[in-house]
């Protein structure tokens, strides 16, 4: 989700997704390569992103994903079920 | 779609794992890079930036597996294995291979004359209501009748619709067809109203 998430705002690179989760959550979520790229890797073969290889802002070679439109009804769909269950849990914390 | 992706992916394994390992080089470097410009020596960057990261054979393997059926691997790996243990023992392999070999053909043999001749009932309408009689005395039993008496008990018979005598086990088949052929309907409608006397014929004959 938080992929998805990340490449709903524009196509990016795997260490570009890594960087701007973590620095969105204030260095709270760092993602390493070894969730990174199987995650990617099942974005792929699920259709919800696309791959292909172009070049980073520093003039480097660079394999840049892209989300797809099954890829945003996804991300809606995860959105959905993670309130939900994030809204359960705060009302379990918040009755006294 | 999930399959079909699957099986493209294989088609084109090889330009997937360059892909894939080139772009695990490439994060790394940018990671590196990025420690650099942070102010860290060459060392450090190279150590804060696995130390981020991860292992990347293990990255390179976990999505590896995400494509391939991982269960057909296993059991291509498996076999193989196999073959070669059965390679080192030929003889060892050849008698275990024998052996199972005709210990399952047997098996097969023999349940498919059980099958044929015990489990599966007649090819006729209604075979339960088919009897087949013999006799007993004191000291023997499964006695058999002569063809006088199989003759007048065909005429003055109370019990059954009709008589059919075989010569053994063996000729059933050739009864049921027999049945089939005569008024085999008739037979069958009026041997279940009298299948209680039917039985007690069995075990007392006339003789």
């Amino acid at each position: 989700m938080l992929i998805l998430r990340t490449l709903s705002r524009g196509p990016n690179h795997g260490y570009g997704i890594a960087q701007q989760i973590r620095q969105v959550s204030g260095d709270a979520l760092n993602v390493g390569e070894g969730s990174l790229y199987p995650a990617l890797q099942r974005l792929l073969i699920d259709d919800c992103a696309v791959a292909e290889w172009g070049t980073s802002e520093n003039n480097r070679r660079a394999r840049f994903y892209k989300i797809t439109s099954k890829g945003r009804r996804r991300l809606a769909q995860e959105k959905k079920s993670f309130d939900f269950l994030l809204s359960a849990i705060g009302r379990v914390m918040e009755t006294p | 779609m999930r399959t079909w992706n699957r099986i493209l992916h294989l088609l084109r394994h090889r330009k997937f794992e360059r892909d894939l390992q080139e772009e695990l080089r490439i994060h790394r470097e940018m990671a590196e890079e990025n420690e650099l410009r942070l102010g860290a020596s060459e060392d450090e960057a190279r150590h804060n930036a696995t130390c981020s990261i991860g292992s990347t054979a293990l990255a390179l393997e976990d999505s590896r597996s995400v494509w391939t059926f991982v269960w057909l691997e296993s059991l291509l790996c498996d076999s193989r294995y196999g073959l070669r243990c059965f390679s080192r023992a030929p003889l060892f392999a050849g008698t275990v291979i024998l052996t199972i070999s005709l210990a399952l053909g047997l098996n097969t043999v023999l349940f498919t004359c059980f099958n044929a001749y015990v489990l599966s009932p007649f090819a006729v309408q209604d075979p339960y209501s088919l009897y087949a009689f013999w006799w007993n005395t004191k000291t023997t039993s499964g006695r058999g009748f002569s063809w006088s008496e199989y003759q007048q008990l065909r005429q003055n018979n109370p019990a059954f619709s009709d008589l059919v005598a075989t010569l053994d086990c063996g000729a059933r088949a050739s009864m049921a067809r027999h049945l089939l052929d005569s008024s085999f309907r008739e037979i069958t409608s009026r041997c279940s109203v009298l299948r209680q006397q039917s039985v007690e014929l069995s075990f007392h004959p006339t003789t």
